[in-house]
Protein backbone atom coordinates (compact mmCIF):
# COMPACT_ATOMS: atom_id res chain seq x y z
CA UNK A 1 0.00 0.00 0.00
CA UNK A 2 1.74 2.75 -1.36
CA UNK A 3 1.18 6.47 0.47
CA UNK A 4 -1.67 7.53 -2.27
CA UNK A 5 -3.70 4.55 -1.90
CA UNK A 6 -5.81 5.66 1.38
CA UNK A 7 -6.56 8.42 0.62
CA UNK A 8 -7.96 7.01 -2.66
CA UNK A 9 -9.50 3.93 -0.84
CA UNK A 10 -11.71 6.76 1.51
CA UNK A 11 -12.24 8.68 -1.95
CA UNK A 12 -13.95 5.08 -3.72
CA UNK A 13 -16.07 4.76 -0.56
CA UNK A 14 -17.26 8.54 -0.44
CA UNK A 15 -17.61 8.22 -4.71
CA UNK A 16 -19.95 5.01 -5.04
CA UNK A 17 -23.01 5.41 -2.77
CA UNK A 18 -23.39 8.51 -4.81
CA UNK A 19 -23.08 6.98 -8.12
CA UNK A 20 -25.19 3.90 -6.96
CA UNK A 21 -28.62 3.94 -6.76
CA UNK A 22 -29.31 5.98 -10.11
CA UNK A 23 -33.04 6.56 -10.90
CA UNK A 24 -34.66 5.32 -13.49
CA UNK A 25 -37.84 2.85 -14.56
CA UNK A 26 -39.45 -0.23 -16.34
CA UNK A 27 -39.72 0.16 -20.13
CA UNK A 28 -42.36 -2.45 -19.99
CA UNK A 29 -44.20 -5.27 -17.49
CA UNK A 30 -41.04 -7.33 -16.23
CA UNK A 31 -40.47 -10.24 -14.31
CA UNK A 32 -37.71 -9.52 -11.26
CA UNK A 33 -35.42 -12.06 -10.75
CA UNK A 34 -33.75 -13.63 -7.58
CA UNK A 35 -30.36 -13.62 -10.09
CA UNK A 36 -28.94 -12.37 -12.95
CA UNK A 37 -29.99 -15.04 -15.32
CA UNK A 38 -32.67 -16.37 -17.57
CA UNK A 39 -33.40 -19.22 -15.67
CA UNK A 40 -33.57 -17.74 -11.97
CA UNK A 41 -36.92 -17.74 -9.45
CA UNK A 42 -39.43 -14.41 -9.80
CA UNK A 43 -39.33 -12.28 -7.01
CA UNK A 44 -42.00 -9.72 -8.07
CA UNK A 45 -43.21 -7.90 -10.75
CA UNK A 46 -42.81 -4.54 -11.70
CA UNK A 47 -45.15 -2.53 -14.16
CA UNK A 48 -44.52 -0.67 -17.12
CA UNK A 49 -43.55 2.42 -16.02
CA UNK A 50 -42.69 1.51 -12.59
CA UNK A 51 -40.50 4.00 -10.57
CA UNK A 52 -37.36 2.05 -9.52
CA UNK A 53 -33.44 2.64 -8.62
CA UNK A 54 -30.86 1.20 -11.10
CA UNK A 55 -28.42 -0.22 -7.95
CA UNK A 56 -25.95 -1.57 -10.45
CA UNK A 57 -24.69 -3.55 -13.93
CA UNK A 58 -24.00 -7.06 -14.74
CA UNK A 59 -23.47 -7.59 -18.27
CA UNK A 60 -26.92 -7.55 -19.81
CA UNK A 61 -28.55 -7.59 -16.15
CA UNK A 62 -29.38 -4.51 -14.25
CA UNK A 63 -30.08 -4.63 -10.43
CA UNK A 64 -32.77 -3.00 -9.43
CA UNK A 65 -35.21 -1.75 -6.30
CA UNK A 66 -38.60 -0.45 -5.73
CA UNK A 67 -40.11 0.33 -2.51
CA UNK A 68 -38.98 -3.15 -0.69
CA UNK A 69 -38.71 -5.13 -3.43
CA UNK A 70 -35.30 -5.64 -5.31
CA UNK A 71 -33.93 -7.61 -7.89
CA UNK A 72 -32.66 -8.06 -11.34
CA UNK A 73 -34.20 -7.66 -14.26
CA UNK A 74 -32.52 -7.48 -18.38
CA UNK A 75 -30.54 -4.19 -18.62
CA UNK A 76 -33.29 -3.42 -21.72
CA UNK A 77 -35.50 -3.36 -19.91
CA UNK A 78 -34.82 -0.41 -17.61
CA UNK A 79 -35.01 3.38 -18.68
CA UNK A 80 -32.60 5.69 -16.80
CA UNK A 81 -34.51 8.49 -15.81
CA UNK A 82 -33.35 12.13 -17.65
CA UNK A 83 -30.79 13.04 -16.17
CA UNK A 84 -30.83 16.68 -14.29
CA UNK A 85 -27.28 17.63 -14.20
CA UNK A 86 -26.66 17.46 -17.57
CA UNK A 87 -26.87 20.47 -19.94
CA UNK A 88 -30.14 19.56 -22.57
CA UNK A 89 -29.24 18.21 -26.05
CA UNK A 90 -29.00 21.34 -28.53
CA UNK A 91 -30.24 21.26 -32.29
CA UNK A 92 -29.86 18.72 -34.37
CA UNK A 93 -28.01 19.26 -37.87
CA UNK A 94 -26.86 16.56 -40.55
CA UNK A 95 -23.18 15.40 -40.05
CA UNK A 96 -22.58 13.23 -43.09
CA UNK A 97 -21.86 16.42 -45.69
CA UNK A 98 -18.71 17.30 -43.47
CA UNK A 99 -16.92 13.63 -43.60
CA UNK A 100 -17.40 13.60 -39.62
CA UNK A 101 -19.39 11.05 -37.69
CA UNK A 102 -20.32 11.34 -34.48
CA UNK A 103 -21.71 9.14 -32.13
CA UNK A 104 -25.06 11.74 -31.85
CA UNK A 105 -26.27 13.68 -34.55
CA UNK A 106 -25.81 16.79 -32.63
CA UNK A 107 -23.69 19.33 -34.17
CA UNK A 108 -21.61 21.41 -31.64
CA UNK A 109 -18.45 22.02 -33.00
CA UNK A 110 -18.26 25.38 -35.18
CA UNK A 111 -16.03 28.21 -35.35
CA UNK A 112 -12.29 28.87 -36.74
CA UNK A 113 -9.75 26.17 -37.39
CA UNK A 114 -7.38 25.82 -34.35
CA UNK A 115 -4.12 25.01 -34.93
CA UNK A 116 -2.78 25.34 -31.09
CA UNK A 117 -5.14 22.47 -30.23
CA UNK A 118 -3.85 20.23 -32.55
CA UNK A 119 0.04 20.30 -31.36
CA UNK A 120 -2.19 19.58 -27.43
CA UNK A 121 -3.79 16.73 -29.33
CA UNK A 122 -0.36 14.87 -30.01
CA UNK A 123 0.87 15.55 -26.89
CA UNK A 124 -1.57 13.86 -24.92
CA UNK A 125 -1.55 10.89 -27.34
CA UNK A 126 -0.37 7.61 -25.62
CA UNK A 127 2.13 4.89 -27.62
CA UNK A 128 0.75 1.36 -28.25
CA UNK A 129 3.67 0.24 -25.84
CA UNK A 130 2.00 2.48 -23.50
CA UNK A 131 -1.32 1.33 -23.73
CA UNK A 132 -0.51 -2.37 -23.60
CA UNK A 133 1.30 -1.58 -20.39
CA UNK A 134 -2.05 0.37 -19.08
CA UNK A 135 -4.18 -2.97 -19.61
CA UNK A 136 -1.81 -5.25 -18.41
CA UNK A 137 -1.59 -3.20 -15.27
CA UNK A 138 -5.51 -3.20 -15.07
CA UNK A 139 -5.71 -6.88 -15.87
CA UNK A 140 -7.75 -6.54 -19.28
CA UNK A 141 -6.99 -9.48 -21.55
CA UNK A 142 -6.73 -9.14 -25.52
CA UNK A 143 -9.27 -11.68 -27.04
CA UNK A 144 -10.38 -12.96 -30.77
CA UNK A 145 -13.75 -12.17 -31.38
CA UNK A 146 -15.35 -11.98 -35.08
CA UNK A 147 -17.66 -9.11 -36.09
CA UNK A 148 -21.27 -9.69 -35.94
CA UNK A 149 -22.89 -9.02 -39.29
CA UNK A 150 -26.46 -7.83 -39.47
CA UNK A 151 -27.41 -11.57 -41.04
CA UNK A 152 -26.23 -13.10 -37.99
CA UNK A 153 -29.42 -11.37 -35.84
CA UNK A 154 -31.76 -9.78 -38.34
CA UNK A 155 -32.69 -13.29 -39.64
CA UNK A 156 -33.26 -14.52 -36.22
CA UNK A 157 -36.52 -16.30 -35.43
CA UNK A 158 -37.80 -14.80 -32.34
CA UNK A 159 -38.04 -11.13 -33.07
CA UNK A 160 -39.37 -9.63 -29.30
CA UNK A 161 -43.06 -8.79 -29.59
CA UNK A 162 -42.57 -5.26 -28.30
CA UNK A 163 -39.82 -4.18 -30.14
CA UNK A 164 -41.39 -1.47 -31.77
CA UNK A 165 -43.80 -0.63 -29.08
CA UNK A 166 -41.52 2.37 -27.45
CA UNK B 1 -26.27 -3.49 -52.88
CA UNK B 2 -25.01 -7.00 -52.76
CA UNK B 3 -26.22 -8.30 -56.35
CA UNK B 4 -23.83 -7.41 -59.51
CA UNK B 5 -23.89 -3.87 -60.80
CA UNK B 6 -25.25 -3.48 -63.77
CA UNK B 7 -21.85 -1.33 -64.65
CA UNK B 8 -20.07 -4.90 -63.88
CA UNK B 9 -22.44 -6.58 -65.91
CA UNK B 10 -21.19 -4.14 -68.78
CA UNK B 11 -18.14 -4.64 -68.27
CA UNK B 12 -18.05 -8.19 -68.26
CA UNK B 13 -20.44 -8.29 -71.52
CA UNK B 14 -17.69 -6.12 -73.33
CA UNK B 15 -14.97 -8.35 -72.00
CA UNK B 16 -16.84 -11.10 -73.22
CA UNK B 17 -17.04 -9.60 -76.68
CA UNK B 18 -13.73 -8.57 -76.52
CA UNK B 19 -11.14 -11.73 -77.10
CA UNK B 20 -13.06 -12.82 -80.62
CA UNK B 21 -12.31 -9.17 -81.98
CA UNK B 22 -8.44 -9.58 -80.57
CA UNK B 23 -7.85 -12.63 -81.72
CA UNK B 24 -4.74 -12.94 -84.47
CA UNK B 25 -7.01 -14.69 -87.70
CA UNK B 26 -10.40 -13.10 -86.38
CA UNK B 27 -13.24 -14.52 -86.41
CA UNK B 28 -15.49 -14.55 -89.89
CA UNK B 29 -17.83 -11.70 -89.65
CA UNK B 30 -21.08 -13.23 -88.71
CA UNK B 31 -18.92 -14.78 -85.39
CA UNK B 32 -18.34 -10.91 -84.65
CA UNK B 33 -21.78 -10.24 -85.39
CA UNK B 34 -23.23 -12.48 -82.99
CA UNK B 35 -20.63 -11.78 -80.48
CA UNK B 36 -21.90 -8.47 -80.57
CA UNK B 37 -25.52 -9.06 -80.56
CA UNK B 38 -24.96 -11.27 -77.36
CA UNK B 39 -23.39 -8.38 -75.63
CA UNK B 40 -25.94 -5.77 -76.49
CA UNK B 41 -28.42 -8.21 -75.41
CA UNK B 42 -26.98 -8.58 -72.06
CA UNK B 43 -26.35 -4.94 -71.67
CA UNK B 44 -30.41 -4.25 -72.41
CA UNK B 45 -30.63 -7.01 -69.86
CA UNK B 46 -28.72 -4.45 -67.86
CA UNK B 47 -30.34 -1.46 -68.03
CA UNK B 48 -33.51 -2.82 -67.86
CA UNK B 49 -32.48 -4.49 -64.90
CA UNK B 50 -31.24 -1.27 -63.58
CA UNK B 51 -34.35 1.03 -64.74
CA UNK B 52 -36.45 -1.05 -62.35
CA UNK B 53 -34.29 -1.44 -59.72
CA UNK B 54 -34.10 2.49 -59.32
CA UNK B 55 -37.52 2.48 -59.46
CA UNK B 56 -38.17 -0.40 -56.57
CA UNK B 57 -35.83 1.99 -54.50
CA UNK B 58 -36.93 5.29 -55.11
CA UNK B 59 -40.89 3.90 -54.09
CA UNK B 60 -39.21 2.15 -50.72
CA UNK B 61 -37.28 5.53 -49.84
CA UNK B 62 -40.09 7.12 -50.39
CA UNK B 63 -42.42 5.06 -48.23
CA UNK B 64 -39.75 4.69 -45.89
CA UNK B 65 -38.45 8.17 -45.27
CA UNK B 66 -42.51 9.55 -44.32
CA UNK B 67 -42.68 7.11 -41.92
CA UNK B 68 -39.06 6.92 -40.38
CA UNK B 69 -39.13 11.18 -39.53
CA UNK B 70 -41.64 9.70 -36.96
CA UNK B 71 -40.12 8.29 -33.95
CA UNK B 72 -41.76 4.91 -32.65
CA UNK B 73 -43.70 5.96 -29.73
CA UNK B 74 -46.04 8.19 -31.94
CA UNK B 75 -46.95 5.36 -33.93
CA UNK B 76 -50.61 4.52 -33.55
CA UNK B 77 -51.31 0.17 -32.93
CA UNK B 78 -51.84 -0.45 -36.20
CA UNK B 79 -48.73 1.45 -37.50
CA UNK B 80 -47.07 -0.25 -34.92
CA UNK B 81 -48.50 -3.48 -36.17
CA UNK B 82 -47.52 -2.65 -39.77
CA UNK B 83 -43.95 -2.03 -39.22
CA UNK B 84 -43.49 -5.29 -37.32
CA UNK B 85 -45.06 -7.00 -40.20
CA UNK B 86 -42.69 -5.13 -42.57
CA UNK B 87 -39.79 -6.14 -40.49
CA UNK B 88 -40.93 -9.69 -40.50
CA UNK B 89 -40.91 -9.86 -44.18
CA UNK B 90 -37.58 -8.37 -44.91
CA UNK B 91 -36.71 -11.11 -42.41
CA UNK B 92 -38.20 -13.86 -44.41
CA UNK B 93 -37.10 -12.25 -47.42
CA UNK B 94 -33.30 -12.48 -46.16
CA UNK B 95 -34.20 -15.36 -45.36
CA UNK B 96 -35.07 -16.94 -48.48
CA UNK B 97 -32.05 -15.32 -50.33
CA UNK B 98 -29.82 -16.88 -47.57
CA UNK B 99 -32.05 -20.27 -49.12
CA UNK B 100 -30.91 -19.46 -52.83
CA UNK B 101 -27.31 -18.48 -51.53
CA UNK B 102 -26.94 -21.78 -50.18
CA UNK B 103 -28.92 -23.84 -52.86
CA UNK B 104 -26.87 -22.07 -55.87
CA UNK B 105 -23.78 -23.09 -53.85
CA UNK B 106 -24.48 -26.71 -53.39
CA UNK B 107 -25.42 -26.61 -57.26
CA UNK B 108 -21.96 -25.43 -57.64
CA UNK B 109 -20.03 -27.32 -55.78
CA UNK B 110 -21.21 -30.89 -57.28
CA UNK B 111 -17.93 -30.41 -59.74
CA UNK B 112 -15.18 -30.83 -57.30
CA UNK B 113 -12.82 -28.88 -59.83
CA UNK B 114 -16.00 -25.68 -59.05
CA UNK B 115 -15.96 -26.79 -55.15
CA UNK B 116 -12.25 -25.95 -55.27
CA UNK B 117 -12.67 -22.57 -56.78
CA UNK B 118 -15.33 -20.93 -54.31
CA UNK B 119 -13.37 -22.99 -51.12
CA UNK B 120 -10.18 -20.76 -52.18
CA UNK B 121 -12.42 -17.37 -53.08
CA UNK B 122 -14.22 -17.74 -49.87
CA UNK B 123 -10.90 -18.02 -48.15
CA UNK B 124 -9.47 -14.94 -50.01
CA UNK B 125 -12.36 -12.94 -49.12
CA UNK B 126 -12.10 -13.48 -45.43
CA UNK B 127 -8.50 -12.82 -45.63
CA UNK B 128 -9.38 -9.68 -47.14
CA UNK B 129 -11.72 -8.76 -44.90
CA UNK B 130 -10.01 -9.77 -41.85
CA UNK B 131 -7.52 -7.28 -43.15
CA UNK B 132 -9.48 -4.40 -43.84
CA UNK B 133 -13.45 -4.24 -42.72
CA UNK B 134 -13.84 -1.48 -45.19
CA UNK B 135 -14.06 -3.79 -48.28
CA UNK B 136 -12.64 -0.92 -49.97
CA UNK B 137 -10.13 -2.46 -52.38
CA UNK B 138 -10.13 -0.09 -55.64
CA UNK B 139 -7.77 2.04 -56.92
CA UNK B 140 -9.65 4.79 -55.30
CA UNK B 141 -8.90 3.82 -51.69
CA UNK B 142 -6.87 6.24 -49.54
CA UNK B 143 -3.33 5.13 -48.43
CA UNK B 144 -3.21 5.03 -44.43
CA UNK B 145 -0.81 8.20 -44.83
CA UNK B 146 -3.62 10.27 -47.14
CA UNK B 147 -6.20 9.35 -45.06
CA UNK B 148 -3.94 10.76 -42.13
CA UNK B 149 -3.15 13.85 -44.01
CA UNK B 150 -6.98 14.18 -44.89
CA UNK B 151 -7.96 13.86 -40.98
CA UNK B 152 -5.40 16.43 -40.44
CA UNK B 153 -6.94 18.85 -42.22
CA UNK B 154 -10.35 18.23 -40.70
CA UNK B 155 -9.13 18.25 -37.06
CA UNK B 156 -8.72 21.83 -36.66
CA UNK B 157 -11.91 22.65 -38.84
CA UNK B 158 -14.27 19.96 -36.40
CA UNK B 159 -12.66 21.54 -33.09
CA UNK B 160 -13.02 24.73 -34.10
CA UNK B 161 -13.17 27.22 -31.20
CA UNK B 162 -13.29 24.36 -28.64
CA UNK B 163 -10.28 23.35 -26.48
CA UNK B 164 -9.34 20.11 -25.57
CA UNK B 165 -9.73 19.56 -21.24
CA UNK B 166 -7.01 20.67 -19.78
CA UNK B 167 -5.74 17.94 -17.86
CA UNK B 168 -3.30 15.99 -18.66
CA UNK B 169 -3.84 13.13 -16.53
CA UNK B 170 -7.27 12.72 -17.69
CA UNK B 171 -6.41 13.08 -21.49
CA UNK B 172 -3.86 10.43 -21.13
CA UNK B 173 -6.07 8.09 -19.33
CA UNK B 174 -8.95 8.37 -22.06
CA UNK B 175 -5.96 7.65 -24.67
CA UNK B 176 -4.95 4.60 -22.86
CA UNK B 177 -8.13 3.47 -23.11
CA UNK B 178 -8.86 3.98 -26.70
CA UNK B 179 -5.27 3.04 -27.62
CA UNK B 180 -5.51 0.15 -25.96
CA UNK B 181 -9.27 -0.80 -27.96
CA UNK B 182 -7.30 0.56 -31.35
CA UNK B 183 -5.03 -2.20 -31.06
CA UNK B 184 -7.67 -4.74 -31.42
CA UNK B 185 -9.02 -3.38 -34.69
CA UNK B 186 -7.85 -4.05 -38.05
CA UNK B 187 -5.68 -0.71 -38.28
CA UNK B 188 -3.66 -0.71 -35.02
CA UNK B 189 -0.69 1.01 -36.83
CA UNK B 190 -2.67 3.85 -37.45
CA UNK B 191 -1.47 7.04 -35.14
CA UNK B 192 -4.61 6.84 -32.80
CA UNK B 193 -5.20 10.01 -31.16
CA UNK B 194 -7.94 10.57 -27.90
CA UNK B 195 -9.42 13.78 -27.29
CA UNK B 196 -11.58 15.20 -24.52
CA UNK B 197 -13.15 18.32 -25.54
CA UNK B 198 -14.51 20.59 -23.12
CA UNK B 199 -17.87 20.92 -23.98
CA UNK B 200 -21.10 20.16 -21.88
CA UNK B 201 -23.12 18.13 -24.87
CA UNK B 202 -22.89 14.94 -24.68
CA UNK B 203 -21.12 13.48 -27.62
CA UNK B 204 -18.05 11.62 -29.09
CA UNK B 205 -16.53 11.94 -32.88
CA UNK B 206 -14.37 10.27 -35.16
CA UNK B 207 -12.39 11.70 -38.08
CA UNK B 208 -10.32 9.60 -40.71
CA UNK B 209 -7.20 8.56 -39.61
CA UNK B 210 -7.51 7.80 -36.20
CA UNK B 211 -8.49 11.28 -34.13
CA UNK B 212 -11.34 10.35 -32.23
CA UNK B 213 -12.78 13.34 -29.62
CA UNK B 214 -15.27 12.84 -26.68
CA UNK B 215 -16.59 15.78 -24.70
CA UNK B 216 -16.84 16.26 -21.43
CA UNK B 217 -20.41 15.97 -20.76
CA UNK B 218 -20.39 12.34 -22.43
CA UNK B 219 -17.71 11.45 -19.73
CA UNK B 220 -19.90 12.64 -16.52
CA UNK B 221 -22.78 10.96 -18.30
CA UNK B 222 -20.97 7.76 -18.17
CA UNK B 223 -20.12 5.34 -15.51
CA UNK B 224 -17.75 3.32 -15.84
CA UNK B 225 -14.66 2.61 -18.13
CA UNK B 226 -16.76 -0.38 -20.39
CA UNK B 227 -19.01 2.16 -21.47
CA UNK B 228 -16.24 4.08 -22.42
CA UNK B 229 -14.79 1.56 -24.02
CA UNK B 230 -18.31 0.56 -26.02
CA UNK B 231 -18.38 4.46 -27.02
CA UNK B 232 -14.56 5.04 -28.65
CA UNK B 233 -14.99 1.68 -29.94
CA UNK B 234 -17.63 2.74 -31.66
CA UNK B 235 -15.69 6.06 -33.16
CA UNK B 236 -12.98 3.94 -34.14
CA UNK B 237 -15.26 1.46 -35.80
CA UNK B 238 -16.15 4.69 -38.29
CA UNK B 239 -12.81 4.86 -38.96
CA UNK B 240 -11.92 1.08 -39.56
CA UNK B 241 -15.11 0.55 -41.62
CA UNK B 242 -14.25 3.97 -43.68
CA UNK B 243 -17.61 5.20 -43.26
CA UNK B 244 -16.68 8.63 -44.32
CA UNK B 245 -15.06 7.87 -47.28
CA UNK B 246 -17.90 6.06 -48.69
CA UNK B 247 -19.26 8.34 -50.71
CA UNK B 248 -16.13 9.79 -52.25
CA UNK B 249 -15.36 5.92 -53.04
CA UNK B 250 -18.85 5.55 -54.23
CA UNK B 251 -19.56 8.21 -56.87
CA UNK B 252 -15.58 7.84 -58.19
CA UNK B 253 -15.93 4.03 -58.50
CA UNK B 254 -19.23 4.52 -60.56
CA UNK B 255 -17.22 7.18 -62.99
CA UNK B 256 -14.27 5.42 -63.49
CA UNK B 257 -16.31 2.06 -64.60
CA UNK B 258 -18.95 3.65 -66.59
CA UNK B 259 -15.46 5.46 -68.50
CA UNK B 260 -13.71 1.98 -68.64
CA UNK B 261 -16.55 0.58 -70.21
CA UNK B 262 -17.57 3.47 -72.61
CA UNK B 263 -13.75 3.74 -73.73
CA UNK B 264 -13.96 -0.29 -74.30
CA UNK B 265 -17.52 0.04 -76.24
CA UNK B 266 -16.10 2.63 -78.76
CA UNK B 267 -13.40 0.37 -79.40
CA UNK B 268 -14.62 -2.36 -80.28
CA UNK B 269 -18.58 -2.75 -80.51
CA UNK B 270 -19.88 1.15 -81.67
CA UNK B 271 -22.95 -0.67 -81.77
CA UNK B 272 -23.76 -0.57 -78.28
CA UNK B 273 -22.71 3.10 -77.77
CA UNK B 274 -26.60 3.64 -78.16
CA UNK B 275 -27.42 1.50 -75.48
CA UNK B 276 -24.65 2.66 -73.40
CA UNK B 277 -25.59 5.94 -73.22
CA UNK B 278 -29.38 5.21 -72.05
CA UNK B 279 -27.02 2.99 -69.30
CA UNK B 280 -24.99 6.37 -68.68
CA UNK B 281 -27.83 8.32 -68.25
CA UNK B 282 -29.53 5.67 -65.78
CA UNK B 283 -26.30 5.74 -63.56
CA UNK B 284 -26.32 9.65 -63.38
CA UNK B 285 -29.86 9.64 -62.08
CA UNK B 286 -28.77 6.70 -59.76
CA UNK B 287 -25.63 8.85 -58.08
CA UNK B 288 -28.17 11.94 -57.70
CA UNK B 289 -30.37 9.62 -55.63
CA UNK B 290 -27.71 8.02 -53.97
CA UNK B 291 -26.41 11.29 -52.96
CA UNK B 292 -29.96 12.17 -51.77
CA UNK B 293 -30.83 13.27 -48.41
CA UNK B 294 -33.22 10.31 -47.86
CA UNK B 295 -30.63 8.02 -49.18
CA UNK B 296 -27.88 8.95 -46.78
CA UNK B 297 -29.84 9.24 -44.26
CA UNK B 298 -30.21 5.66 -44.41
CA UNK B 299 -26.89 4.66 -45.22
CA UNK B 300 -25.63 6.90 -42.14
CA UNK B 301 -28.29 4.90 -40.05
CA UNK B 302 -27.19 1.79 -40.58
CA UNK B 303 -23.19 2.84 -40.29
CA UNK B 304 -24.34 3.66 -37.14
CA UNK B 305 -25.90 0.47 -36.27
CA UNK B 306 -23.01 -1.09 -37.84
CA UNK B 307 -20.62 1.19 -35.46
CA UNK B 308 -22.45 0.16 -32.79
CA UNK B 309 -22.31 -3.60 -33.25
CA UNK B 310 -18.44 -3.30 -33.91
CA UNK B 311 -17.90 -0.79 -31.38
CA UNK B 312 -19.14 -3.72 -28.33
CA UNK B 313 -17.28 -6.08 -30.74
CA UNK B 314 -13.96 -4.30 -29.93
CA UNK B 315 -14.60 -3.38 -26.24
CA UNK B 316 -14.71 -6.98 -25.70
CA UNK B 317 -11.76 -8.35 -27.99
CA UNK B 318 -9.92 -5.49 -25.16
CA UNK B 319 -11.36 -7.45 -22.47
CA UNK B 320 -14.64 -5.28 -21.73
CA UNK B 321 -17.77 -6.26 -21.24
CA UNK B 322 -19.62 -5.63 -24.40
CA UNK B 323 -22.71 -4.47 -22.49
CA UNK B 324 -21.11 -1.58 -21.75
CA UNK B 325 -22.12 0.25 -24.58
CA UNK B 326 -26.07 -0.28 -24.12
CA UNK B 327 -25.71 0.68 -20.59
CA UNK B 328 -24.20 3.52 -22.31
CA UNK B 329 -26.50 4.06 -24.98
CA UNK B 330 -29.39 4.01 -22.34
CA UNK B 331 -27.79 7.08 -20.60
CA UNK B 332 -27.62 8.21 -23.95
CA UNK B 333 -31.35 7.72 -24.77
CA UNK B 334 -32.46 8.82 -21.36
CA UNK B 335 -30.37 12.54 -21.95
CA UNK B 336 -31.78 13.08 -25.62
CA UNK B 337 -35.68 12.08 -24.69
CA UNK B 338 -36.91 15.08 -24.16
CA UNK B 339 -35.46 16.01 -27.57
CA UNK B 340 -36.92 13.47 -29.40
CA UNK B 341 -40.18 13.67 -28.14
CA UNK B 342 -40.16 17.35 -28.97
CA UNK B 343 -38.71 16.77 -32.53
CA UNK B 344 -40.49 15.39 -35.36
CA UNK B 345 -39.72 15.60 -38.87
CA UNK B 346 -36.37 15.96 -40.67
CA UNK B 347 -34.02 13.52 -41.89
CA UNK B 348 -31.66 11.51 -39.74
CA UNK B 349 -28.10 10.61 -39.44
CA UNK B 350 -28.83 8.44 -36.70
CA UNK B 351 -31.22 5.79 -35.82
CA UNK B 352 -33.65 6.88 -32.94
CA UNK B 353 -31.97 6.04 -29.33
CA UNK B 354 -34.12 3.73 -28.37
CA UNK B 355 -34.60 1.90 -31.56
CA UNK B 356 -30.82 1.70 -31.79
CA UNK B 357 -30.55 0.39 -28.19
CA UNK B 358 -32.97 -2.47 -29.22
CA UNK B 359 -31.26 -3.56 -32.24
CA UNK B 360 -27.83 -3.85 -30.25
CA UNK B 361 -29.14 -5.94 -27.46
CA UNK B 362 -30.67 -7.85 -30.22
CA UNK B 363 -27.53 -8.09 -32.20
CA UNK B 364 -25.63 -8.83 -28.88
CA UNK B 365 -28.49 -11.68 -28.15
CA UNK B 366 -27.06 -13.75 -30.96
CA UNK B 367 -23.90 -14.49 -29.06
CA UNK B 368 -23.41 -16.87 -26.13
CA UNK B 369 -23.70 -14.94 -22.75
CA UNK B 370 -19.88 -15.68 -21.90
CA UNK B 371 -19.09 -13.86 -25.12
CA UNK B 372 -20.10 -10.83 -23.71
CA UNK B 373 -19.02 -10.95 -20.52
CA UNK B 374 -15.77 -8.69 -19.09
CA UNK B 375 -14.16 -5.96 -17.15
CA UNK B 376 -16.54 -3.06 -15.92
CA UNK B 377 -14.18 -1.46 -14.13
CA UNK B 378 -16.36 1.45 -12.72
CA UNK B 379 -14.39 2.35 -9.84
CA UNK B 380 -11.31 2.90 -12.41
CA UNK B 381 -13.56 4.83 -14.48
CA UNK B 382 -15.08 6.66 -11.73
CA UNK B 383 -11.51 7.71 -9.93
CA UNK B 384 -9.81 8.84 -13.67
CA UNK B 385 -12.99 11.55 -14.07
CA UNK B 386 -13.87 12.66 -10.97
CA UNK B 387 -12.05 15.94 -11.71
CA UNK B 388 -14.58 16.39 -14.29
CA UNK B 389 -17.98 15.28 -11.68
CA UNK B 390 -16.21 17.56 -8.91
CA UNK B 391 -16.20 20.55 -11.01
CA UNK B 392 -19.87 20.48 -11.75
CA UNK B 393 -21.01 19.86 -8.27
Amino acid sequence: MGKRTLPFLLLMVLTLPAQAGESGFAAKPVDVLARPAPNAPVVTRFAKQQPLEILGRNGSWAQVKSGAASGWVRLLDVRFNVPAKIAPAAKSKLLSDNGIRGFSEEDLLAGTPSRGELEKLSFYSVPPKDALGFARAAGLKARRQDYIEPGDYMSMDELPEDFFDE
Amino acid sequence: MNRPSPALLACLAVALAMPACMMSRGPSQEQLRAQQEWANERMREATEMMETGLQDMQEQMEKAQAEQQRPAGSLTPEEKQKRAEEWRAAREQMKAARQQDETMDAELRKDPRMAKELDEADKEHREMMRKDPSGMYSQFNLSDGEEAALGLEMVPMLMGQQKLVDDAGLQQYVNKVGTWIAQQCERPGLPWRFGVIDSDAVNAFAVPGGYVFITRGMLVLLDSESELAGVLGHEISHVVRKHHLRWVYMNKEMQSSMQRSQEAIRKYNPSMLPQMQRMDQLMQKQAAFLNSGSMRSTLSQSEEMQADTDGATLAWRAGYDSYGLVSALQRFEAYQRPRYAAQQGGLRDHPEPVQRLKMLDLALRSRAEKDTLGEGATDRYLEATRVLRDRRS
